[in-house]
């Protein structure tokens, strides 16, 4: 199976980019928030870009042609 | 009748059934409750997320525990925040017996990269949750012709209906969406969980002799989601394939020949939901 490899370092706000994401012709991207929030009304501090269809990914690499921060890898 | 009405239909259908939609469901029940504050005050998309990923790291597992986890997986749906296909005239009804309608943000388009639309249907509590916890999103309070007119709205566009539960049988809400975007429907697709998105009480059937093929390129296939509808070019036929079939009755309501009906899964004798 293909792994898709997030950079968390490299990639701090994929909720303002979302190029990955909607750059996959497949839906295989998500935004995911990191963790859940800590108190009600609060929306999560931080996201990460989560591969969570990747049972479909066919290797087209559009993901890691839009991203500006070269932030994602497929092994 | 699919197994949660035989617990709570009191002989409708679950979702018709207006017990189902009192709030006391809620306020006296702290595991439903826990339910709807997860995905109102805390963090929807944390929920979207959370479960979602779980049915991913299940479906990786071996044979025979990732059978085993999924089955429980299937299980915990009911237990969490899930739903099933309604056609049309069913979202019509079943908002005629809801109270508070408000159309929020769909939350899987958000994630995963689509426009972001007001396609969330709500009853309930969610009208008062979700702008005391989320102020910062639109959202659009409806009355019962509102709702109906945007339900019509979002048939046209090919959006499927699916009612959703938060803790069977308390109906939160009509989720109104298209297979790129539908982690619900996804999870049960990629990793059987099928009780995250469970078929309608319906198939739809064709009547070959009212259809006319459309002129060459037939409007039903193209508004299928679930991929049911199979086309023969050289005898010019339309088939429907009813164990793909999720029931929505969306290509129905594109025949102008009324060549297709929707029939309840019994009178048709398809067991798969």
């Amino acid at each position: 199976m293909v792994k898709i490899k997030f950079d968390e370092e490299k990639c701090l706000k994929p909720e303002e980019c979302m190029e990955c994401i909607r750059a996959c012709p497949l839906g295989v991207l998500m935004l995911a928030p990191k963790k859940k929030p800590p108190n009600p009304g609060i929306p999560p501090p931080r996201y990460i870009v989560y591969p969570l269809y990747d049972v479909v990914c066919n290797r087209c690499g559009k993901c890691l042609e839009v991203c500006p921060k070269g932030a994602l890898k497929l092994i | 009748m699919c197994d949660i009405c035989e617990k709570h239909g009191k002989g409708v259908k679950w979702y018709l059934n207006p017990e189902n939609f009192d709030d006391d469901l809620v306020l006296k029940d702290p595991r439903r409750m826990k339910v709807v504050e997860s995905i109102t005050a805390y963090s929807l998309e944390y929920y979207v997320y959370n479960s979602s990923r779980l049915a991913r790291l299940v479906n990786m597992l071996p044979q025979p525990i990732r059978a085993v986890l999924t089955a429980v997986a299937n299980k915990m749906a009911y237990d969490l925040h899930a739903g099933q296909v309604v056609p049309l005239e069913d979202a019509l009804k079943i908002v005629e017996i809801a109270h508070n309608h408000v159309v929020i943000p769909c939350y899987c388009r958000r994630l995963t990269g689509g426009k972001e639309e007001l396609t969330c249907l709500n009853f309930g509590l969610v009208k008062e949750l979700w702008p005391k916890y989320r102020p910062q999103d639109n959202i659009l309070e409806l009355d019962v012709n509102g709702a109906k007119e945007l339900l019509r709205e979002w048939d046209e566009k090919g959006y499927v209906h699916a009612v959703f539960w938060a803790k069977v049988p308390y109906v939160i809400a009509i989720c109104n969406c298209e297979k790129r975007y539908c982690t619900a429907l996804r999870n049960r697709l990629l990793y059987g969980i099928k009780n995250s998105y469970k078929k309608s009480h319906y198939v739809a059937v064709i009547d070959e002799n009212l259809c006319d093929f459309c002129g060459g390129s037939p409007r039903c296939v193209s508004r299928c989601q679930f991929g049911a509808i199979r086309v023969d070019r050289d005898s010019r036929k339309v088939a429907i394939r009813s164990d793909l079939c999720f029931g929505c009755g969306l290509c129905r309501d594109a025949c102008d020949n009324q060549a297709i009906r929707l029939v309840s899964r019994e009178e048709a004798g398809v067991k798969v939901w």
